[in-house]
C-alpha cells in the first residue's frame, strides 16, 4: 500500500524536484558564484551599489502595496455587492471577470492606449476641462507606482472576487439571520460575522496576489519602461540587455527573500492555520 | 509468411536503410535575425524561397535578439550541440562573440566578396586585422518629422543644436507638453542616440571628461523640459507609436519605421531628412547588422552559401524596396518605389555623415554607464557638474582595463 502511495507521488515529486528545486538551487548557485572565483558575494555587492536597484525594490514594494490594497478592497466590494443578488448579477459577474482571460501583455498594449500622454484618459479630462495639457500618468515617480497599480488591479481584481465569492458562499445564511433577529446593524454583521469567517479566503486571496505581485513584470516595462524598474524587470535588463546572469540571479534571489519575508510575516501574523483550514 | 516474421523483415530492412534515407533528406539550415513583423514577411517570402530552390535544402529561419544570442550560442556549445548555422547580429555585440570564441575567423577563400559592396561597410566585420563576420544590412538613422504639425507651427526642421532648442521650445510652449522625441529608456537605443551626439559635439564618447563630451550633455539637460515625456519609454519600435500617434513630432530613428508609418499607417506627413549637426559637424552611426558562422556550425558550406545569397544584388534590391532598408551594394538602390525615394535619399545623406563605433571589449558596461547618465540628466534633473566626474572616472577606468 505505501510503495503504492509512493509511486503515485512520483510523477508530482519528480516534477517539482525538475521545474522548481532544480532551477531555484541553480539561481542560488549562479548568484553566488563566478569564474573562477568560487563562491563570492560579489554580485549582491555590485547590484547593491548600482543606482537602479535600491529604485527597483522600492518601487517593488510599492506596486505591491498599492495594487494588494485596490484588488482587496475593489473585490470585496464587488463581491459583496455580487452576494445582495442584484438585478442582472449574472451579466456583472461575467463583465467583471473578463479582464482575467485578457492575456497580461495584452492587457498592458491596452492600457498604453489609457494612460499614455495621447491616450483616452487625457482625452477625457481635457475635453471635461479637469486639465488643461496631457499629464504623463508614469512619468513622476509616485504617480507611476499608482497607474502601474491600477492597471494591475484592472486586470487581477477579477480572481481576487473569486476567491472571495467562495469565501461568502461558506458563510451560513442562519448566522446573518440570528444577528437580524438580535437588531445587528448591517455594519455589525460585516464586521462580526463577514469579516471574521472571510478571514481564510482573504488570507488565501492575499497570499496568491502578494506573490504575483512581487512578480510584477510586463506591466511596469511596457507601461514605464525602464524609467520605472522593478526586481524582475531590474534581473532582466541585467540578463539581456547587459548579458549577466549572476546578477540577474542575485537581483532574483532578493525577490524570492522578499516573497518569502512577506508570506511568512502575514502568516505569522494571521496565523497559519488560515491557510491550512 | 506469419505476422511476426514480417515485422521482422520489415524492422532489419528500416535499420538497414535508415541511415541512407536519413542522408537522402534535405538538410535543414537554421538562421537567426532579429526582425520586425513586416520584414519578417519578405524574407520568408521573397528571400529565403529562391535560396531553397537553388540548394535543395530548407531554411529555417527563427527570431534571436541580439542581446540573447551570445547566451543562447554558449548554452548550446557547453551542451555539445550547435544547432545555429548563420546569424545576422548588431555590429556592436561583435566583440563578445569573438572574445568567448563563439565565432572563428574566415578563411581567404571565404571572405570574397563582389565589388558591388560598398569599401566602407566591407570593413565592418574585420577585428585585429581579421574577418569575422561579412555585411548584410547597414543601417544609419534619420529624422523623422511630421510636416503637418511643423508647418502649422510655422518651424522648419532643424539642422542645428541650436535650432533643435528652438524646435523643442517652440512645441512645448505650444502645446503644453513636449513634442520632440529622445530615446530616454537606456541600453542600446539610448547609447546610439547619445554615441552619435557627442560625436556631433566634438566629443569623445569614451571620455565623459572630454570637453566636447561635456558640453553635449549640458545641451541634453537644456533640451530636457522640452522633451516628449514619452522620451522615457522611447526605444526604436516605441519611437513609430510616439510618431503614427503624434505624441512627437521630431525623432529620430533607423529607417524600417519608414515603410510601416508612410505605407502602413498612411501618415504621409511623416517625412525624413538625415538630422541635424552639432557645434562640431553632423555625425550618424551606421549599425546594422553583419552575417557570422558560429563555431561547430553543422552546415558550413551552405551558410556561407547563404551569405552570398543575401549579399547578392537580387536579394539587396528586394530588401531596399520593399522594406526600405539601406544596401551594403552600390548597385541596388536604384531599385527602390518612388514614393520610397525622398526617404532613401535622406538615408544617403545620413549614410555620409556616418560613423563606425568602436568595437570595445567593455561596451556592455559602457552602455550601463551611459544610460545611467541620460537618465540622471533627463529624468532626475541631476546637473551635468554634479554627476558627470563619478561616471566619467568609472568609464576612465573601464578604458585602463579596471573593472
Amino acid at each position: 500500500m505505501k510503495a503504492r502511495i509512493l509511486l503515485g507521488l512520483a510523477p508530482l515529486t519528480l516534477y517539482l524536484v525538475a521545474f522548481t528545486l532544480v532551477p531555484v538551487a541553480s539561481t542560488f548557485v549562479l548568484s553566488l558564484s563566478a569564474p573562477g572565483d568560487g563562491i563570492t558575494l560579489e554580485h549582491f555587492r555590485r547590484i547593491a551599489g548600482h543606482y537602479q536597484f535600491g529604485q527597483a525594490v522600492v518601487n517593488t514594494l510599492g506596486i505591491t502595496a498599492i495594487g494588494l490594497s485596490l484588488e482587496l478592497g475593489l473585490g470585496l466590494v464587488a463581491a459583496l455587492a455580487l452576494t445582495s443578488r442584484p438585478a442582472g448579477r449574472k451579466v456583472f459577474q461575467v463583465l467583471l471577470l473578463v479582464p482575467l482571460g485578457v492575456p497580461t501583455i495584452v492587457a498592458a498594449a491596452m492600457m498604453r492606449t489609457v494612460f499614455g500622454t495621447v491616450g483616452y484618459l487625457n482625452e477625457i479630462l481635457l475635453r471635461l476641462g479637469i486639465i488643461r495639457t496631457p499629464v504623463d500618468w508614469v512619468g513622476p515617480r509616485g504617480l507611476a507606482l499608482v497607474t502601474v497599480a491600477v492597471a494591475d488591479a484592472w486586470k487581477v481584481t477579477p480572481l481576487v472576487l473569486l476567491i472571495l465569492l467562495a469565501g461568502l458562499g461558506t458563510i451560513p445564511a442562519e448566522l446573518y439571520e440570528a444577528a437580524r433577529t438580535d437588531g445587528a446593524s448591517r455594519w455589525r454583521q460585516f464586521a462580526a460575522i463577514t469579516l471574521p469567517l472571510l478571514k481564510p479566503a482573504l488570507t488565501m486571496a492575499l497570499i496568491v496576489r502578494g506573490v504575483d505581485a512581487f512578480r510584477i513584470f510586463a506591466l511596469p516595462l511596457a507601461l514605464a519602461g525602464r524609467g520605472l524598474p522593478v526586481l524582475s524587470t531590474y534581473a532582466y535588463v541585467e540578463y539581456l540587455e547587459y548579458g549577466n546572469p549572476h546578477t540577474a540571479a542575485a537581483s532574483s534571489v532578493i525577490l524570492l527573500a522578499m516573497i518569502l519575508i512577506a508570506v511568512g510575516t502575514y502568516l505569522k501574523l494571521a496565523g497559519p492555520e488560515e491557510v491550512l483550514r | 509468411m506469419s505476422v511476426r516474421l514480417r515485422n521482422w523483415w520489415l524492422f532489419a530492412l528500416a535499420i538497414a536503410l535508415g541511415p541512407s534515407l536519413a542522408a537522402a533528406a534535405p538538410a535543414t539550415l537554421t538562421v537567426t535575425m532579429r526582425l520586425a513583423e513586416a520584414e519578417w514577411q519578405v524574407i520568408r517570402q521573397d528571400v529565403l524561397p529562391a535560396f531553397e530552390g537553388a540548394c535543395g535544402c530548407r531554411v529555417r529561419a527563427i527570431d534571436v535578439p541580439p542581446e540573447a544570442l551570445t547566451q543562447r550560442l554558449k548554452a548550446m556549445r557547453a551542451g555539445g550541440r550547435m544547432e545555429i548555422d548563420l546569424f545576422a547580429q548588431d555590429n556592436m555585440r561583435l566583440q563578445e562573440l569573438v572574445e568567448a570564441g563563439l565565432v572563428p575567423p574566415l578563411e581567404e577563400t571565404e571572405v570574397r566578396m563582389e565589388p558591388a559592396v560598398l569599401p566602407a561597410l566591407a570593413a565592418a566585420g574585420v577585428m585585429g586585422g581579421r574577418r569575422y563576420f561579412l555585411p548584410f544590412r547597414p543601417n544609419v538613422q534619420i529624422a523623422y518629422y511630421n510636416a503637418k504639425k511643423f508647418d502649422a507651427y510655422g518651424l522648419a526642421p532643424p539642422r542645428s543644436w541650436d535650432a533643435l532648442l528652438k524646435v523643442a521650445r517652440a512645441f512645448a510652449e505650444k502645446e503644453g507638453i513636449g513634442r520632440v522625441l529622445f530615446k530616454g529608456v537606456g541600453g542600446a537605443p539610448t547609447t546610439t542616440q547619445l554615441y552619435e551626439w557627442i560625436v556631433s559635439g566634438g566629443g569623445d564618447p569614451f571620455d565623459f571628461a572630454h570637453p566636447g563630451t561635456v558640453a553635449t550633455f549640458r545641451f541634453l539637460q537644456e533640451l530636457a523640459p522640452f522633451l516628449s515625456p514619452d522620451s522615457r519609454r522611447a526605444k526604436w519600435d516605441t519611437t513609430n507609436d510616439a510618431l503614427a500617434q503624434e505624441s512627437a513630432y521630431l525623432a529620430q530613428n533607423w529607417p524600417f519605421g519608414v515603410p510601416l508609418l508612410v505605407r502602413d499607417y498612411g501618415k504621409r506627413e511623416i517625412r525624413t531628412y538625415s538630422g541635424w549637426a552639432g557645434p562640431e559637424r553632423e555625425a550618424h552611426v551606421i549599425g546594422g547588422d553583419v552575417l557570422g558562422i558560429p563555431a561547430g556550425a553543422p552546415n558550413r558550406g551552405l551558410a556561407l552559401r547563404l551569405i552570398r545569397h543575401l549579399q547578392s544584388r537580387e536579394v539587396q534590391a528586394v530588401l531596399a524596396s520593399r522594406l526600405g532598408w539601406p544596401t551594403i551594394r552600390a548597385d541596388a538602390a536604384g531599385a527602390v518605389e518612388p514614393w520610397l525615394r525622398p526617404h532613401v535619399a535622406a538615408v544617403q545623406e545620413a549614410m555620409g555623415h556616418g560613423v563606425f563605433r568602436a568595437n570595445v571589449p567593455y561596451w556592455a558596461e559602457y552602455e550601463r554607464i551611459a544610460s545611467e547618465a541620460v537618465e540622471r540628466i533627463l529624468w532626475r534633473n541631476e546637473k551635468v557638474p554634479d554627476m558627470l566626474p563619478a561616471l566619467a572616472a568609472k568609464l576612465a577606468g573601464l578604458r585602463q582595463g579596471r573593472r
